[in-house]
């Protein structure tokens, strides 16, 4: 199924030749008899407007009737948690919140080696404590939630929390730490082709990593304190 | 009856292991929960292995990859192999760079355009097992959106990641809905006036 590649793009502009591999010719095989309720209009309807995702949220929960909207959020984005919420419960929703430390879960008893524990690789503090995607999803089930939203889990984390979650799951922001939670953002610039196809010069990224520390490194911090 | 909320909680005990003995916090209201999410973690090995190549991804790179970075690391780690690309046609240029990096860097990727907004649509459960057929690792979504995204990565057979939050507005990042509303620039304007020390 190449369709990122595909040229011709007959099955949306209707005219052309369709190309040789093209999973439009086996449609029929996966032809099933469930009716959708006049979802695939409504969908068709909202894909071509032009609003925000949080108004896209909001008209798809009218439209199935839902009342309880539990956000999953990291722990980084609680702010953005606060302004969230505040939206949904002004139009009108239930909303629970859970954050990802809950439960205070210890990054040893599910197995993180030493190293990667307290301070990251690139010489940030990440502490002790893991996220826990799995009592996330259980809180929310327990909740008896309609629809889960996530608000900027990590990569490992999002997949868990759908995996468990009984609602069905919608992301609101993908987290990008680099990038201000905009991940598409390094398909446009040069930076970002940069970063995918060179390999970064080792003695340079060094100093980005906190394995590599020198005690001249030391010294010139404590220098730099006493002449500030 | 109320419902946890952990936005109401401005201590966030729980990174340093405590807890608060308030009706909103769900360490206080539902403690037996913790106790089934870790019988999950000791029973299931494949939600182990995820949560601790997450937190060594989160530690290899933090701050400094971005999220695609994240995803190729994350599932070299867990050993995918085939990865399924869902995406919208309004997003097809996109997709079609994501399908690109992730191949360079070793993966075999399929791609699958939404169903929805063609001539001849194609309802959610049709969609899915046409992907499923396929039998991918993993399932990254670059760009559904709201109601087909809710609808469709439920069936999912495969783990599933996003990639890209759709935003048709704001050009597929939601989270400028937050910092351009009001509530966050007066938030700012406090922040930057303990900062900077002016009145």
């Amino acid at each position: 199924m190449p369709c990122a590649s595909c040229q011709s793009r007959t099955c949306f502009t209707g005219s052309g030749e369709m190309p040789a591999e093209c999973p439009e010719r086996h449609r029929e095989k996966f032809k099933s008899q469930k009716s959708t309720n006049g979802f695939v209009e409504y969908a068709a309807k909202i894909r071509g407007k032009e609003i925000r995702r949080l108004d896209e949220l909001v008209e798809y929960a009218d439209f199935m009737g839902y009342k309880k909207i539990g956000l999953a959020a990291c722990i980084g984005l609680h702010d953005e948690l606060r302004v969230i919420s505040g939206f949904l419960q002004n139009a009108g929703f239930e909303v629970g919140s859970v954050m990802c430390k809950t439960g205070s879960l210890k990054k040893k008893s599910v197995g993180v080696p030493t190293r990667y524990r307290m301070t990251s690789e690139t010489g940030y503090s990440v502490g002790v404590i893991a996220c826990n995607p799995v009592a996330q999803a259980l809180l929310l089930n327990k909740e008896k939630t309609d629809i889960n939203c996530i608000i900027g889990l990590c990569v490992g984390h999002d997949s868990s929390f759908m995996k468990h979650s009984r609602a069905p799951v919608v992301t609101l922001i993908a987290k990008d730490r680099s990038n201000g939670h905009n991940p598409a953002s390094i398909l446009y610039n040069f930076y970002g082709d940069n970063f995918f196809s060179r390999r970064p010069n080792p003695q340079g990224a060094f100093k980005y990593n906190s394995k590599y520390i020198k005690p001249i490194d030391v010294l010139r911090l404590i220098r730099n304190k006493m002449r500030s | 009856m109320k419902m946890i909320q952990c936005v109401s909680c401005f201590k966030q005990l729980c990174v340093g292991g405590g807890h608060q003995d308030k009706d909103f916090c769900p360490m206080h209201v539902h403690p037996e929960v913790f106790d089934d999410a870790e019988k999950v973690y000791a029973e299931d090995s494949e939600t182990r292995l995820m949560a601790k190549n997450a937190a060594i991804m989160e530690s290899r790179g933090y701050i400094v990859w971005p999220r695609l970075k994240d995803i190729i690391e994350f599932s070299k780690s867990m050993k995918y192999n085939k990865i399924a690309v869902l995406f919208c046609p309004d997003l097809w240029r996109e997709a079609k760079k994501t399908c690109t990096i992730l191949s360079e860097n070793g993966f075999t990727v399929v791609s699958r355009v939404c169903g929805i907004g063609k001539s001849n649509p194609q309802p959610p459960d049709e969609f899915m097992s046409e992907v499923n057929e396929f039998s991918p690792d993993i399932v990254i979504n670059a760009g559904l959106c709201v109601p087909f995204e809710a609808q469709v990565l439920k069936l999912s057979k495969a783990l599933v990641t996003t990639f890209i939050a759709r935003d048709k507005k704001l050009n597929n990042a939601p989270a400028l809905a937050v910092y351009t509303s009001d509530k966050w620039r007066d938030w700012a304007k406090e922040v930057y006036r303990d900062k900077l020390g002016l009145k």
